[in-house]
């Protein structure tokens, strides 16, 4: 039925088709597996068995697209070598023409862009508005979603942006014919009525906020939870002597059968210390993920003490991937004596293993004079020269 | 012939009592016990011998937990590593006329600590010293370490057993005494609390002030020896709940579908018994006998007594005692706040027996039959017990006859089980912490080992099995036929049905490992069995592997109420080293696999067995996953029970006596940390002489493995190619618009921004390792580690060698085989795409391509290559650094 009435818009303006068709899409070809996406503004961009939620942390798009991994073949995982934190984090699906924007510090997803429209069939409110039979062009847009904004023409870009809320679209104007009449002293305001009819969409954004320039990555749907615990953040508690323990800032939002009062997201906070045993530490924070064994110790070579050679066999790790910690006790005692805190940077060995633990630890001056200044705190985005001046 | 009685010495007034040495259990004796043991169900025919005459009657016998043997806070473990390391054995035996305690330490020489005659005692416990929080102030320091008792005599109430009474060891009096209305049936405590069971109650009070902390009125009688069965661990408290609110149950509890997994178990069994046959005829017939379980335990009941009627719940609730306040209950309409997990453990059948591992995490749970027991693992939530999760991990089978359970025990690494039977035989389970089959990859180390071995996790398999373990529910209407719980299953299991449907909807979810679908439950058989004999004092062992139960002596002995026995076992190092020297170095090569088994019974006699593991007697070839033979030989014996002749040993005492030793070094104890400051302190003094010192210290401490990984990781592909953006002072959204610029061009848009890894070796800011931190620059260097970007490539090439035929790669290779045509053709769009209008990213560093990015993904040789040294320049460039750290893959 509802490929009847589309078929039936489609012959009102069979000729903008034609030649949206030969000049974007090269052909009706419905190409097999390819990503039939519903997309909600503001929020994701899925199918009725997934989706890419703004919020969702990296790993779980990553876990996402590995389940899928028939349909999803490339994935180009894009970060900057020098600075991470600077550029954002892109997973590039090369062959759906959909980049994912994770924002690099809290790696959490921040914008959906298709840049390739071609390759991709896209629903809102289940009704397509784009796919091989389907060009998005400035009709089809209006039609589905109502423009009530004018565009806005952006020179430099020689694009047309066409602004909702979470969600944006961009306009290429055929440059031969169109690019004169957009000189810049008209595009203000009423330039939105001057978009030709046969404009395409060239990229489309989804995002959560006003405006896409300040996008900023949402906090984690409850639904991506999963009744996991996250970690807000982390402080590391530290005494005259050094560190005690650790704070944790958590959230969770449970995962039930059916509504719930306890599927909303609480926040709560809890403290580990140093020496408490397996079941306070598995009370405060939940169960890990996943424990493991220390098989060796190979940097125990490197300890003063000779009769520490003899390594204490057994000590295992909780790992918890969510909170991007782990924790070591010790096989005798089963009490917490390490903590091991992740940064999960992209290159690193570890990458994608543990979601980014984000702490603070506070560096208590050892002499007396400095007691006066603010101690320095390192965090999950100290540079390691910062630390060593410090 | 076999123990002889030695004249026990005495220690000096005021410190300890007798002193008992360790007697060896000789080969005849050991040759004659077996013998006996087929026979010991005539107790005419062996009674003449060993018994020492003139021994007091013990009533019960247990092993305790007290300052002496604190691992965690009795400095005198840590600091001297070695033969010293082991804490002592504590076994307190109660008398018709009094109690007496024994401390075991490794040396083998067994001391009374505490010994008085002061009519029968019903049990008793030493109490733990608290734990040293600012909050709570310790009202009895001076006092410590303190014994409480419930004995006939001191209860005022008229009522014998209604009192505890809590005596100071270091002055002798009772510094406070607590009425109950009823009797008392057992008191327990730990560093928190003093508990106190009674009929369908538990009372709990602070460890601090004895002022009352909490207490559990809808406790579920258990028909066993104990009568209300709790465990006590570190913080959590299980005990038999009396009925299941569906609200706070969490995920898991009880698989259902034990009944079917027995045949298999039975005839796996039979495999390693010989002349079984008939054995194993008769136990299949009885399996396969229609629902042959409830049906021979039918029969079983008419004997063991009208105790069937009774059959009801089974169901475990775990309370925090930490949170726990006024009356903890499980209700709908109660929060529930200081419930960690409520599930049921055996289908409509009473507990009678709970018990954490050392960790806390596994509970061992039997029922009133005692034909099974279980395994469980608890997965707790940080708020909700609805949210927590019970793994049944194994159901451990004992055997088809019905049994009382009187002690349950597990090792140190909780890789062994050793339940105790009211017939005084205790069965001997491996188990992994983790589940899965115990075999001799996971019990041969002296370690623990991992779940999943090297072989297993580079071959991808564990994340076959937990595709196929996912198929059902991946269907998205399917029921999960095969996950769901058998129709048999309680009423209990709805939700358990309903979870498992709702779990069709998440499959996304990111591994969280308290949601189902939970893997099955294994059935595990006792790998010994070792008896004590019921009527006379005399040592016997059976080795027989009557695994499908019915077994002829088991069944002589049944339903003879005469013939209980208090027995108490416990996994501990050996202690009798130091018996005869020859046989240490012997020793020392196969002991440290399994702690020996330490058994106690009420005639008063402690025996250490030593356990001899070996891949199972014919196997084909032994591999890791062999299954296993357990070997039990007794190595000694200690005659422990009070002659009359003996003194008393009765506070108080002095302050050299081993009890307050303990007590006082674990309440000096303020914390594991203090212990390393202390250390810090030495260090930091040759710190200013030898700057190395505490560098050195720190790099030990450098945890390289923290986890058990993928098999492939992310960067390794083929699905994910990792490509680097250059930095080049635009935002994202810029960057990622500049990618349109090329989108008409060239098939890969995000080109221009990308280096790729291999090229990376090029860049001028390419660095040099960065050293580790020097003291001088971390100020708390010692204790507090920053370890960023933890390098650690394993270059076992096996983890690469995974195919690279990604169906469409060939497609992908080709488009750019040609490197030099593909930078051609780049810079050709780029200088396409550059228009007056624009202004493009910045391109001063010059793209090379040497075809790396395509031998990622097409070479699995070049993967190892290329990635790790593009990594080398990526980690001075980390807001951190990293360190040279050596190559290593993990798992033993």
């Amino acid at each position: 039925m509802k490929n009847e009435r589309e078929s039936k818009k489609k012959t009102t303006k069979k000729a903008n088709d034609v030649i949206a068709c030969d000049f974007r899409h090269g052909g009706l070809k419905d190409r097999p597996g390819m990503l039939d996406l519903e997309i909600v503004p503001e929020r994701s961009a899925g199918n009725e068995s997934w989706e890419f939620s703004l919020g969702m942390p990296f790993a779980q798009a990553v876990s996402i697209l590995q389940k899928h991994c028939h349909l999803v073949r490339n994935v180009q995982v894009l970060y900057s070598e020098q600075n991470p934190l600077e550029n954002d984090l892109l997973l590039n699906l090369t062959q759906d023409g959909l980049t994912l924007v994770f924002d690099s510090c809290s790696q959490r997803l921040k914008i959906i862009e298709v840049y390739n429209l071609s390759k991709v069939k896209l629903k809102y409110c289940g009704v397509h508005f784009n796919s091989p039979t389907i060009p998005p062009t400035i009709e089809q847009i209006d039609q589905s979603f109502g423009a009530t904004h004018p565009g806005v023409y952006n020179a430099a870009e020689q694009l047309f942006h066409l602004n909702f809320r979470g969600l944006s679209f961009s306009f290429r104007l055929d440059a031969r014919l169109d690019t004169p009449k957009f000189a810049p002293h008209y595009a203000h305001g009423l330039a939105s009525l001057q978009i030709p009819n046969g404009a395409t969409v060239e990229r489309m954004h989804v995002y959560a906020g006003n405006a896409l320039s300040d996008a900023r990555a949402p906090l984690m749907p409850p639904n991506c939870y999963g009744g996991n615990v996250y970690a807000e953040g982390v402080d590391v508690l530290c005494d005259a002597y050094g560190p005690i323990g650790l704070k944790f800032r958590l959230l969770t939002a449970g995962c039930g059968p059916v509504m719930r009062v306890d599927n909303k997201l609480q926040t709560f906070q809890r403290c580990v210390y140093l020496g408490d045993h397996c079941q306070d530490v598995v009370s405060i924070i939940g169960s890990p993920h996943k424990v493991f064994y220390k098989s060796e110790d190979k940097m125990r070579i490197h300890s003063a003490l000779p009769h520490k050679q003899k390594s204490r066999c057994n000590d295992y790790f909780y790992n918890f991937f969510t909170l991007g910690v782990d924790i070591l006790f010790d096989a005798i005692s089963q009490q917490a004596k390490k903590f091991v805190l992740h940064t999960n940077y992209p290159g690193h060995y570890n990458f994608n293993m543990y979601h980014r633990c984000d702490f603070r630890i506070p560096l208590i001056p050892r002499c007396e004079l400095d007691k006066d200044k603010e101690p320095f705190v390192i965090t999950a985005y100290t540079k390691w020269d910062a630390v060593r001046e410090a | 012939m076999s123990v002889t009685a030695e004249e026990p010495r005495r220690g000096s007034r005021g410190t300890v009592g007798v002193t008992v040495r360790p007697q060896p259990v000789t080969e005849q004796s050991y040759m004659e016990s077996v013998f006996t043991f087929l026979h010991d169900v005539v107790p005419q025919a062996y009674s003449g011998g060993s018994i020492v005459d003139g021994r007091e009657k013990v009533l019960w016998v247990r092993f305790d937990e007290a300052d002496i043997n604190d691992v965690g806070r009795n400095s005198m473990f840590e600091q001297c590593p070695g033969p010293g390391d082991t804490p002592p054995l504590l076994l307190t035996l109660g008398y018709s006329n009094g109690l007496q305690i024994w401390s075991l330490p490794e040396s083998g020489e067994a001391q009374e600590v505490f010994s008085m005659r002061h009519g029968p005692v019903r049990t008793a416990r030493l109490l733990p010293a608290p734990l040293p929080v600012l909050a709570r102030r310790d009202l009895f320091t001076e006092k410590r370490p303190l014994l409480a008792t419930c004995d006939s005599i001191s209860s005022s109430v008229g009522q014998a057993y209604c009192a505890v009474d809590v005596r100071s060891l270091r002055t002798g009096d009772v510094v406070k005494s607590i009425q109950f209305k009823t009797p008392i049936f057992d008191i327990l405590a730990n560093q928190r609390i003093l508990l106190v069971a009674l009929q369908e109650k538990v009372a709990a009070f602070d460890a601090c002030s004895f002022s009352k902390k909490f207490f559990i009125t809808s406790c579920f009688p258990s028909s066993g020896p104990n009568p209300n069965p709790l465990a006590l661990g570190a913080r959590w408290l299980a005990y038999s709940d009396n009925k299941l609110v569906q609200r706070h149950q969490s995920y898991g509890g009880v698989s259902g579908d034990a009944v079917q997994s027995y045949t298999a178990t039975v005839i796996s069994a039979a495999k390693t018994i010989k002349s079984g046959l008939s054995l194993f005829g008769e136990a299949v017939g009885r399996l396969t006998g229609g629902r042959s379980l409830s049906s021979s335990s039918e029969e079983e009941g008419a004997i063991g007594g009208p105790r069937r009627q009774s059959l009801t719940q089974g169901v475990v609730t775990i309370t925090d005692i930490e949170r726990a306040q006024g009356q903890v209950q499980v209700s709908d309409d109660h929060e529930g706040d200081a419930i960690v997990a409520h599930f049921p453990a055996h289908d409509h059948r009473p507990i009678s027996a709970l018990s954490f591992d050392a960790s806390g995490m596994l509970l061992v749970t039997a029922d009133c039959q005692g034909h099974d027991f279980h395994v469980f693992r608890i997965l707790a939530h940080p708020l909700l017990a609805a949210q927590a999760a019970v793994r049944h991990l194994y159901t451990l089978h004992r055997g088809d006859t019905e049994a009382q359970v009187q002690d349950i025990t597990m090792s140190q690494d909780s890789r062994w089980v050793a339940v105790t039977t009211l017939r005084g035989t205790s069965h001997v389970f491996p188990i992994n912490p983790y589940g899965g089959a115990p075999c001799a990859r996971t019990h041969l180390s002296p370690r623990v080992v991992n779940r999943v071995s090297r072989f297993q996790r580079s071959a991808g398999l564990e994340e076959i099995e937990a595709d196929i373990a996912s198929k059902p529910t991946g269907r998205s209407n399917s029921p999960v036929p095969s996950l769901s719980p058998s129709p048999s299953a309680s009423p209990c299991h709805s939700r358990l049905a309903r979870q498992e449907s709702f779990c069709n909807r998440i499959n996304n979810n990111p591994g969280n490992p308290r949601l189902p679908p939970f893997p099955h439950p294994m059935t595990i058989a006792p790998l010994i069995q070792i008896r004590q004999p019921v009527s006379l004092g005399r040592v016997s062992k059976s080795s027989g592997k009557n695994k499908g139960g019915g077994s002829p002596q088991q069944a002589c002995s049944k339903g003879s109420s005469g013939m209980e026995l208090c027995v108490a076992a416990r996994f501990a190092p050996s202690r009798s080293q130091f018996l005869n020297s020859t046989a240490v170095s012997r020793e020392k090569d196969r002991a440290s696999v399994v702690d020996n088994l330490f058994v106690a019974c009420s005639y008063g006699m402690l025996l250490e067995y030593q356990l001899d593991l070996q891949p199972a007697f014919g196997a084909a070839k032994i591999s890791d996953e062999s299954s296993l033979d357990l070997l039990a030989s007794p190595r000694c014996s200690w005659t422990l029970a009070r002659s009359a002749l003996w003194d008393e040993a009765r506070p108080p005492f002095d302050n050299n006596h081993p009890l307050l030793l303990a007590s006082d070094t674990v309440q000096a104890w303020r914390g594991r940390r203090d212990g390393h400051s202390c250390t810090n302190c030495g260090s930091n003094e040759s710190l200013s002489s030898d700057p190395g010192v505490e560098g050195e210290e720190w790099l030990s401490q450098v945890e390289i493995v923290t986890h058990t990984g993928p098999h492939r990781r992310l960067w390794m592909g083929p699905q994910f190619q990792f490509k680097t953006v250059q930095s080049s002072g635009q935002t994202m959204v810029l960057s990622s618009s500049s990618s349109a610029l090329l989108s008409q061009g060239t098939p890969e848009p995000l080109q221009p921004d990308i280096m790729d890894l291999h090229s990376l070796r090029l860049q001028p800011v390419r660095s040099d390792p960065v050293t580790m931190p020097r003291p001088s620059s971390a100020p708390r260097a010692a204790a507090l580690e920053i370890e960023a970007g933890s390098g650690m490539f394993e270059q076992n090439s096996l983890l690469l060698e995974v195919s690279h035929s990604w169906p469409d790669s060939s497609a992908i290779g080709r488009g750019v085989t040609d490197p030099v045509d593909e930078g051609l053709r780049e810079r050709i769009a780029d200088a396409m795409v550059e228009s007056p209008g624009v202004c493009p990213p910045d391109h001063a560093v010059e793209l090379r391509r040497e075809g790396s990015i395509e031998t990622l993904s097409n070479s699995s040789g070049s993967t190892s290559g290329s990635f790790p040294r593009a990594y080398e320049s990526y980690r001075a460039s980390l807001p951190g650094l990293d360190t040279p750290l050596p190559l290593q893959d993990d798992d033993g």
